[in-house]
């Protein structure tokens, strides 16, 4: 028995050695057609404002373009609305209206370039929800080590029947002269998370987003935590912003996208879009505000 | 509830009109062994009544006659004969022969036609067939031979996961001695966790289920344990390149009790030790091994009365551990950096055959199965200056598992030779640990030791089934049942009324149709993440936020034998739809995130429609089957892939299997695989874009290049193709039998695609994807003793 083990094992040894090698082929990747990209988020608060963009092939290692003479019309309700001008802006596309949109209304935009497909998306703008109370609460305990927080409390009723989604944000507004007798107003938002399952953050805007699939209807209140580490100047407050599903939906999945693009044991993420060809966004909101009290 | 009593009182009462008929029952065995044989034919030709011996190897047929000449027939049998005068209801075992193989002679018969059971979508694999596929690295595996056949699809090169018509890896319910097994793999899924020698019968159900089963929604593979020879002592020995094994089985007492233990590990690990403790001046231990060890005794207190104990453990494991101390300028550093991952199952059965009279036959069985998975970190240093020691030190543990303890109880009344009743009830005991993480961090100043992630969830599973399998004349043959179930998980209720019928029809004397259709249940789903290949999916039950699994399935088809040629053909067409699917949401990651199970996973449906053929040879020198399958399997999820259908990860529209073992003498046999199947779908970016992170109040959004994914799982690998050739040496020795069995898997050294990555382009930073293969052309040589 002696000499067939150490033939088994002389056959083995050579026979691993062998097979280790694994084998690496490239692989071929379909063709892709460059599309016209628009992203455009807009409010009432704001003349229309979108993105425009040229994509390319996942392989193709030139920078991505940005058209300066595409044709970018917006129309409300059917009829036409705007046409939105190319102006420079940390050289991208940036294709800038005159007229504010207005809540609950329909919008539809459509961009067009010669020699590439024309690509258009429709969305409105929904009422905006008001906010019945805020409250803040100073070093609040929080985990099973106790980390201190500071809290916000949001209370909002939410409307019955179609289905709403939210974004909210806690923002930090304060004003400082640029030069005698000039005062520049800046806002940002603060990182905020919630305890609430339904509420997802999104760590690059810092915003939070919720469905009011399991409180339509009902007055809704949620508790925000705050980093205390934030600079405790200038005056916070929240915004509520009533968005369309797609606005929801995508910046859910530019968040998670975010997140995980480098993860490798994460699931693929498919950004939301509703433009026709698909990639892009055009999503209306409307938003309230609140100061919190400190 | 009350439909189902229902249904039991309608068929007592009916079966009790048919009194005064006379009943000969018995078990059929092998006469050297003294083993079971499961579905043997006893049959009289005349009266053409007959039945199948059942998992225990007991038949029973009662009949309208003074006289019965009974012909019991098995695959690889020699039949046997007995004509009995009938006085009173009679015991008659049958123990047959194994049949002597010879050259020209007709070698093995197999009476049971396929065109005449009731049960379609059920394949038969005859472990000797299995024994002599060839084999990667020389491991016969129970799986990778399941894999060849139709309607089952591997997931990918290595893989021991099956995916049944469509269904997930968690839709199978994989029975060993009727203990459910929750993971079969070692080595990654390279090769099964059922020793070959161990096993007794194998076999598959993919549709058409016979309510006596619940649980899955796909298949049922019903795996049965050697009960171990109980005439004389026997054993056998495997020695192969990755790992051997010893099996050894006997009489405790002579024909009343006997034993079989088996036991198999690698020693890849024994073999790498001292490399690596030489290559690391003895500072490291490093390696990987799986182990497994099945047991099981019988006794037989009487012809009523007998009694299994059976057992299985086995378990993988990976590790490393790297230890240095020095000293330096009087203070001690020593460190510690570890890492170890394991999983592995624990089963065992106690069951009690009793039979209550010559047609009623009960089964009572209590079992325990569990599976763990385990993977940990550490890290420490430690720092002794003038006898204060300074710790540092940083840990992180994942544990997840499953365990159940079951009892139920199951009765097989042959009331008529026309009708086979099947009820019985069961209850099971389910402990889930999805997934709970250790965190241990030690610094000056500062201490962790914190559990997070979600606790132990019981659940209580119940069920009752009743069937019968009756003939209405001599060309139609039913299969009627109802599986009655239900799930109560953390307060949440479940339940399930599963009607399951299948039907066979003889259009002539050779050609039968066959038809079923079946609703099934599932209360626990499996976490698979796509992009890992480890067993780190997570066994998790249905509860109040996440809904059971349920499915039904319809299926045609047709069967017909050539007894001339020996072969044997079905073609079946089949649909499925699923409910209660399980995936992780888009962004989800495996051991990156704290977040409940719950909330990382979204349900939706699937369907899965194809047909399949099989043409099979069990007679001859020759035997084998071709395998082909044209399918399509489909998901839908709200929260996937925007909403759309889109394909399964192991939607394989093609899958063909060729299967050729061919004897030429007692002493040479050799035996050949090909497949073919279509390429694994998998999720690939294609363009890339601007994308806009939009901001409250602003119209300018902070813009980011992102990936764009059109669909998911819209892109297919390459396919897969392989031949493996084998052939096995046998000859017989003065104390032993020996075989030396080479193989070579891929044999024309196909590159097939084990996974896909992106990778750049030196200097011009070019993405490029590309295919990494496993496993090129592998010889390989095992050698097996028996004695």
């Amino acid at each position: 028995m002696k000499q067939p083990i150490h033939t088994l094992l002389a056959i083995a040894v050579a026979a691993l050695a062998y097979s280790s090698c694994e084998q690496v082929i490239e692989i071929e990747l379909p063709e892709h057609t460059p599309q016209l990209i628009v992203n455009c988020t807009f409010s009432p608060d704001s003349v229309m404002f979108a993105d425009v963009s040229i994509s390319k092939h996942l392989q193709d290692t030139a920078n991505l373009k940005f058209p300066t003479d595409a044709t970018v019309i917006v129309e409300e309700d059917g009829a036409f609305f705007d046409s939105l001008k190319y102006m420079s802006l940390f050289g991208q596309g940036a294709y800038v209206g005159t007229r504010k949109p207005s809540e609950g209304r329909s919008y539809g935009i459509r961009a067009s370039k010669s020699g590439m497909t024309t690509v258009e998306g429709q969305n409105r703008i929904p009422q905006s929800v008001a906010i019945n109370a805020v409250s803040y609460r100073d070093s609040v305990p929080f985990g099973p080590d106790d980390q201190v927080f500071d809290e916000i409390t949001i209370e909002f009723q939410d409307p019955a029947g179609a289905g709403n989604f939210y974004a909210l944000a806690v923002q930090l507004r304060d004003s400082f002269e640029v030069s005698p007798g000039v005062w520049e107003v800046f806002a940002y938002n603060l990182f905020a998370a919630s305890d609430d399952p339904t509420i997802e953050s999104d760590f690059i805007t810092n915003q939070l987003t919720v469905s009011d699939a399991t409180f339509d209807g009902q007055l809704k209140s949620f508790r925000l935590r705050l980093d205390r580490d934030d600079p405790g100047f200038g005056t916070l407050h929240i915004v509520l912003a009533s968005v369309t599903e797609d606005y929801f939906r995508y910046l859910r999945t530019m968040s998670a996208y975010s997140e995980t693009a480098f993860n490798p044991f994460a699931e693929p993420v498919i950004i939301h879009s509703n433009m026709t060809p698909e990639m892009g966004i055009f999503a209306g909101y409307s938003m309230r505000s609140a100061l919190v009290p400190r | 509830m009350k439909l189902f009593l229902c249904c039991i009182s309608i068929l007592l009462s009916a079966f009790g009109l048919m009194a005064q008929k006379r009943t000969v029952s018995g078990y059929v065995t092998d006469s050297e062994t003294g083993e079971k044989l499961i579905g043997a034919r006893v049959f009289d030709p005349n009266l053409k009544a007959g039945a199948i011996s059942n998992n225990y190897g007991f038949y029973s047929i009662t009949v309208d006659a003074d006289s019965l000449q009974l012909l019991c027939s098995y695959i690889g049998y020699e039949n046997l004969q007995a004509t009995l005068v009938l006085k009173a209801d009679t015991l008659i075992n049958f123990k047959l022969m194994t049949q002597s193989v010879e050259i020209g002679t007709v070698e093995i018969t197999d009476e049971v036609d396929i065109a005449e059971s009731s049960q379609m979508s059920t394949v038969d694999v005859p472990i000797e067939t299995i024994k002599n596929l060839p084999a990667l690295m020389g491991e016969v595996d129970i799986i990778r031979a399941i894999q060849l056949l139709p309607g089952v699809k591997n997931g990918g090169e290595g893989s021991t996961g099956m995916y049944v018509r469509g269904g997930g890896p968690d839709q199978n319910l994989i029975l060993l001695d009727g203990v459910p097994v929750y993971n079969v793999s070692h080595l990654f899924g390279f090769f099964s966790v059922f020793p070959a020698d161990a096993i007794s019968n194998v076999s598959l159900i993919k549709g058409g289920f016979p309510a006596r089963y619940g649980g899955r929604l796909s298949s049922v593979l019903d795996i049965s344990l050697k009960e171990g020879n109980n005439k004389e002592f026997h054993g056998e020995v495997g020695i192969g390149l990755i790992s051997s094994k010893l099996t050894l089985e006997g009489p405790i007492f002579k024909d009343k009790t006997s034993f079989m233990v088996s036991a198999r590990r690698t020693y890849i690990d024994v073999l790498a030790q001292p490399i690596i403790k030489a290559s690391t001046d003895g500072n490291t231990t490093a390696g990987y091994y799986f182990y497994d060890l099945v047991g099981k005794v019988n006794h037989k207190f009487s012809d009523r009365d007998r009694l299994y104990l059976s057992f299985y453990g086995g378990r993988d494991k990976v590790y490393f551990k790297e230890e240095y101390e020095e000293t330096i300028q009087g203070t001690d550093y020593a460190s510690l950096t570890g890492f170890k991952l394991g999983w592995g199952n624990l089963i065992s059965a106690a069951r009690w055959n009793h039979l209550f009279n010559p047609k009623l036959f009960g089964n009572l069985t209590a079992t325990y199965s569990e599976f763990d998975f385990g993977i940990g970190a550490e890290q420490e240093d430690r720092t002794t200056t003038n006898g204060t020691t300074n710790v540092e030190r940083f840990a992180l543990g994942y544990d997840s598992g499953i365990r159940d303890l079951s009892a139920r109880m199951d009765f097989d009344w042959f009331a008529s030779p026309n009708h086979l009743v099947r009820f019985g009830g069961y209850g099971t005991y389910h402990t889930f640990t999805p997934g709970v993480s250790n965190l241990e961090i030690i610094f000056p100043g500062f201490e962790i030791d914190t559990t997070y992630g979600a606790q132990k969830i019981n659940a209580t599973e119940v069920g009752l089934y009743v069937e019968d399998d009756f003939k209405i004349g001599t060309r139609h043959r039913f299969n009627a049942g109802l599986h009655g179930s239900a799930f109560l998980v953390e307060g949440k209720p479940y339940w399930s009324l599963q009607p399951r019928l299948s039907h066979r029809t003889f259009i002539n004397s050779n050609w039968a149709i066959k038809s079923s259709i079946a609703s099934m249940a599932q209360y626990v789903h499996l976490l698979t993440n796509v992009n890992v290949g480890l067993p780190t999916d997570l066994w998790v039950p249905a509860t109040e936020e996440i809904e059971p699994q349920r499915a039904w399935q319809g299926a045609v088809g047709v069967a017909r034998g050539f007894e001339d040629l020996g072969l044997e053909l079905s073609l079946e067409g089949y649909y499925k739809y699923m409910t209660g699917l399980v995936e992780y949401k888009e962004g989800a990651a495996f051991l990156s995130d704290n977040s409940d199970w719950q909330t990382l996973v979204t349900q939706g449906t699937g369907q899965a429609y194809g047909m399949e053929v099989l043409l099979q040879r069990k007679k001859g020198k020759t035997n084998g089957w071709i395998g082909y399958t044209l399918a399509w399997t489909n998901r839908k999820f709200e929260d996937l892939n925007k909403g759309r259908t889109f394909p399964y990860k192991y939607d394989r529209r093609h899958d063909l299997s060729v299967v050729v073992t061919h004897k030429f003498s007692d002493k040479v046999d050799c035996g050949l695989t090909w497949v073919y199947g279509t390429g694994n779908a998998v999720t690939l970016p294609i363009a890339s874009y601007n994308g806009m992170s939009p901001v409250l109040g602003s119209p300018i959004g902070f813009g980011n290049p992102v990936n764009q994914i059109a669909d998911r799982n819209g892109f297919r690998m390459h396919p897969y193709h392989r031949l493996d050739l084998g052939v096995n040496l046998r000859k017989q020795l003065k104390h032993f039998e020996r075989t030396w069995s080479f193989s070579v898997y891929n044999a024309y050294s196909r590159r097939n695609p084990y996974f896909l990555y992106w990778d750049e382009e030196p200097g011009t930073g070019k993405a490029i994807l590309k295919q990494v293969s496993l496993f090129p052309i592998i010889p390989s040589v095992a050698f097996h003793a028996k004695f």
